[in-house]
């Protein structure tokens, strides 16, 4: 029967990002994901300004002044968000890791803890810089 | 009860063309605790009977009737359409390789499932009795045996989602976890060597997913965390 | 049944896992104290010379290599995921990696000369 053979081969996939509803969960582990992503690219940007800072004072001044435009803050403000919100589901996961909190409602109830410490972070971070 | 259900159901046909489309139904609500599966099969007697979707004991324990309804994996048969935000989306589970409308092909997830060889084995000579457990070592059992591999859990999972062909998935490792945990099994040892696998165990990174899904209330993340606590203790 | 164990085990992981876990607890102790400095400087609570003064003894080095080296091992390890995660050609994925690796590496002897070089 070389009809259902086509139609085996052309099967399609059933949806799954597209339609999948985000659960905090989810949305906790990706942005974990997210925020090390852009950790991992302020390596350069914090060897940059360490060299700076620790070099001759004009250098110093010149690194200042490049923090305080307005991208040097923006990016100040990203990666501090990025490494409180990191650090603190970090903390989360390595608890599951070692078996506390292994409830599913203490799943989800962390996971809105990390979020919230992220929103907050944000927050505090922002008015500090601005 | 002049009110009505409406519904957005998957439909594939394979022997024609076209390409999946999203069909709307209007359902009567027919009873107080009227479940998913309830509208579904008002469809098919009543209104079209070309919709397609596996169903067998309409109570939660065959794990056949597993889909994705609003976005998130579960039983249509134990999931009530009063909660359900309308239109109710009704979609296979994802990820997976649709024969026609709701049936998908499990073939793949049955194949990791008997990888992990979920069989009690055991060297002993067989005793005279039944192999037996304390209470406690059979309580460790709880929040495993009670899975009915519907499948829900593992095709939540993104990291199945990228990586089923290597990764087992949630539903293959909470089984794994309760044979590693069962006390009359005498092959953890080659059950750990067979998991310790960059992407057989630890493709999963905690998205819970599995957790939210399973319409039994287990938690396969839980259990998965279980077997990497094990492989760490067992290697230091 | 063949089809998904052929291959069988790789006997991988578990090392990658602790390990990333154990340099998060060091980062996660050494970090902040970094961007908490970065920050003082940014609203002038520190100057250039009592930077110098906090970063440039052998306590601010040690501390800042072991940094480096957890910071760039937990990097690396988690780009590693992504990569494996994501890229499913092994082709791509295998150079792609190495790429990564040979990159932090380049870093982190950067950051080591810049470490050691000060005051000199």
């Amino acid at each position: 029967m070389p009809a259902i053979k086509h139609s085996e081969k052309n099967r399609p996939l059933s949806p799954r990002l597209s339609v999948y509803r985000w659960q905090i969960p989810m949305m906790a582990s990706l942005a974990h994901r997210a925020s090390g992503m852009v950790l991992a690219l302020f390596v350069p940007v914090y060897l940059f300004l360490l060299t700076g800072l620790t070099n001759s004072p004009e250098d110093f001044s010149r690194m200042l002044d490049w923090m305080h435009a307005w991208p040097g803050r923006l990016i100040l403000w990203f990666t501090g968000v990025a490494l409180f919100y990191h650090m603190v589901n970090g903390i989360r996961f390595i608890l599951l890791d070692a078996g506390w909190f292994e409830a599913r409602e203490s799943m989800r109830i962390t996971a809105r803890v990390s979020m919230g410490a992220g929103v907050l972070a944000a927050l505090l971070l922002g008015s500090f810089l601005w | 009860m002049s009110e009505t259900i409406r519904l957005e159901i998957y439909r594939y046909d394979p022997e024609g063309d076209a390409k999946p489309t999203m069909q709307a139904y209007e359902v009567p609500v027919l009873k107080p605790g009227m479940k998913l599966l309830d509208a579904l099969n008002y469809i098919k007697w009543n209104l079209d009977g070309t919709l397609t979707y596996r169903r067998s004991c309409a109570e939660g324990v065959c794990g056949s009737d597993g889909m994705n309804i609003n976005g998130v994996n579960g039983l249509a048969c134990i999931t009530d359409v009063a909660g359900l935000k309308q239109p109710i989306r009704v979609r296979p589970l994802p990820s997976m390789q649709v024969i026609r409308d709701l049936v998908v092909d499990t073939t793949h997830f049955f194949e990791q499932y008997r990888s992990i060889k979920p069989w009690l084995q055991a060297v002993s000579p067989v005793p005279e009795h039944e192999r037996l457990q304390s209470v406690e070592e059979r309580a460790a059992l709880d929040g495993m045996y009670e899975c009915v591999l519907c499948g829900c859990c593992t095709t939540s999972c993104p990291s199945w989602w990228w990586n089923g062909n290597r990764f087992l998935g949630p539903a293959a490792l909470l089984q794994a976890d309760r044979w590693i945990r069962d006390t009359r099994d005498e092959a953890a040892g080659q059950r750990l060597d067979a998991l310790e696998d960059a992407f057989k165990l630890y493709r999963c990174h905690q998205i819970m997913n599995c957790m939210e899904a399973c319409p039994k209330g287990l938690n396969p993340t839980a259990a998965i965390n279980h077997i990497k606590r094990t492989l760490l203790a067992r290697k230091s | 049944m063949l089809g998904i164990n052929r291959f069988g085990t790789a006997h991988n992981g578990l090392g990658d896992w602790y390990v990333q876990r154990l340099t998060a607890v060091v980062v996660a102790l050494l970090l902040p104290p970094a961007f908490v400095l970065l920050l003082s400087v940014y609203n002038g609570t520190l100057d250039q010379m009592q930077l110098l003064d906090l970063v440039d003894g052998y306590i601010g080095r040690m501390l800042h290599t072991l940094l480096l080296i957890a910071l760039l091992t937990h990097a690396h390890l988690g780009v590693k995921v992504i990569v494996e995660d994501y890229v499913h050609f092994a082709a791509l994925r295998i150079p792609l990696m190495g790429t990564v690796m040979i990159g932090l590496a380049a870093f982190g002897i950067w950051w080591l000369s810049v470490t050691w070089a000060w005051g000199s």
